[in-house]
């Protein structure tokens, strides 16, 4: 690809105080969903379903990455920025973090989210769905400890799970 | 309406069901019911819920569930929050007490008020600890100012001490002082028949050297007599400065020809040591009387018998005066002779 026209970057985003004064940063979950959704109808009938997941992992590893450049002030302590996290992702109402296990020592955590912004309330439909959200917590995980990681979703609401369990380990 | 047959079978498998749930060893599935697919997937649903529910009431929360759907996923919402609230703990037994729980409820609030009494005990108990830190660091501060005021009383005793038996100028013993040693010395001379020698100096025309020469002079004579003493004397001896120009030696255990010639060294010595004064050297000598006569001590006072004896040594260092000074002379009862 010699040129690009939809290179990411964060000032993408725009201002939006600016651009939104009456309606504000927030919009109703279902927009959220419908796009997505949308998209992944659409890539998956151009480019197949295995494809499509590795875009979703890779575009959200792109937004992890972003999002913890942007967002989160720098913090050296893993516990500290976890919290931190924890708080920042409830207050932007994207889901409810839970660490049930972190051993940075061998690079393995177990984090849960719940009430999340891609499948909470979906119906069952038998397999895992938040592969942007496994490339999201990577990008964050990367981000943070200068080590990539490889997350996989363990349980999710799609797969008839009350909430969204990922593994991540660290690629050593 | 059911078949007795039918009921019986719909029994049969209520029965199954039911004690699986009940009892503490759940019943095999017969038979006949294995080659039915979904009933063996109930049943295996069931015994894998029962063993993963065994466990985490057993506090064991490692147990994958197996199951999908409402109960499974339940189950599993159950197990995170459990296994959150497990890293929670960690988390604050590491010190950070911020953690708060916000999904179980009731135990939520017990949890945040146990995490934040905690914070506050621990912060109550740092506060102090920090208090009694300072508290004991002033308190050894103000041991240690005692111990240098101690230690600064103990040297000024010390310097009291010093000061009150010594002469300031030669650094030699005082004349009271002397006496206090000489009359401890004399004791044992008696008592176990010891000789006992005293040799009694001073430096001849010594207020002409004062008038020529100014005190200042003077005084640096008398230092250097004093540190010729000092040098050449033997520990045991006890040297002292008498009077003005006039010094004096006890020599314990020493016969008077010994004394003699200790004294007749101190002669050269100080004979032969210049001092300068201004554009040339000066020197001085020095006339000497030595003696080891205690006389008859049978009833006499202490006191009496240590100034008859320096009396003894007394006048024989004015016999050495008189005799042309420089000079030692050893005192003789009755009469004073032999000059040296």
């Amino acid at each position: 690809m010699t040129s690009r026209k939809y290179e990411f970057s964060w000032e993408l985003l725009g201002d939006i105080a600016k651009g939104r004064p009456n309606l504000g940063p927030n919009t109703r979950l279902e927009v959220y969903r419908l796009m997505q959704f949308a998209f992944r109808d659409i890539i998956e009938q151009h480019l197949g379903t295995d494809k499509t997941d590795q875009i979703f992992y890779e575009a959200g590893k792109l937004a992890g990455i972003a999002f913890y450049k942007n967002t989160l002030p720098i913090i050296n302590d893993f516990n500290s920025f976890l919290k931190t996290l924890q708080e920042t992702l409830i207050s932007m109402g994207i889901g409810i973090l839970r660490v049930e296990e972190a051993d940075m020592d061998k690079g393995l955590l177990v984090l849960t989210v719940s009430e999340d912004l891609d499948c909470s309330g979906l119906p069952d439909i038998g397999n895992e769905v938040c592969t942007y959200d496994e490339g999201f917590i990577a990008g964050l995980l990367e981000s943070f400890t200068g080590c990539p990681f490889r997350v996989k979703e363990v349980d999710c609401w799609c797969t008839g799970d009350r909430t969204c369990r990922f593994r991540a380990e660290a690629i050593k | 309406m059911l078949s007795k047959k039918e009921q019986d079978i719909v029994n049969e498998l209520s029965r199954l069901l039911l004690d699986i749930f009940i009892l503490a060893n759940p019943p095999q599935l017969s038979a006949r019911y294995q080659s039915i697919d979904s009933f063996n997937e109930i049943y295996a649903n069931l015994i894998a819920l029962r063993d993963c529910l065994y466990a985490m009431s057993n506090g064991d929360l490692s147990k994958p569930i197996p199951l999908k759907g409402f109960i499974g996923g339940t189950l599993k919402t159950l197990q995170a929050n459990l296994k959150h609230l497990t890293w929670q703990t960690k988390m604050v037994a590491s010190g950070d007490f911020t953690q708060r729980v916000e999904f179980m409820g009731e135990f939520s609030q017990s949890f945040n008020a146990m995490v934040t009494q905690l914070d506050q005990t621990l912060k109550e108990l740092t506060k102090k600890e920090r208090e009694l830190n300072q508290k004991n660091e002033e308190l050894l501060k103000e041991i240690a100012i005692r111990k240098e005021i101690e230690e600064a009383l103990r040297k000024s005793e010390e310097a009291l001490k010093i000061q009150a038996i010594t002469d300031s100028l030669t650094g030699l013993y005082n004349r009271r002082h002397f006496h206090g040693l000489a009359e401890i010395e004399i004791k044992k001379s008696l008592r176990y028949v010891h000789p006992l020698s005293v040799i009694m100096f001073d430096i001849d025309f010594f207020k002409l050297i004062n008038d020529t020469y100014g005190h200042s002079i003077g005084d640096s004579v008398l230092k250097m007599i004093a540190e010729i003493m000092k040098k050449n004397l033997r520990a045991t001896d006890i040297p002292a400065r008498y009077g003005g120009e006039e010094f004096i030696v006890l020599l314990p255990q020493t016969s008077v020809l010994e004394a003699a010639a200790t004294a007749e060294k101190l002669r050269k010595l100080i004979e032969n040591t210049a001092i300068q004064a201004e554009n040339h050297e000066i020197k001085v000598t020095a006339s000497f009387g030595v003696s080891d006569y205690l006389g008859k001590t049978d009833s006499k006072e202490l006191e009496v018998i240590l100034s008859d004896f320096i009396s003894t040594a007394d006048q024989t260092l004015y016999a050495s005066k008189n005799a042309g000074r420089n000079r030692v002379t050893v005192y003789e009862p009755k009469e004073v002779i032999k000059n040296t």
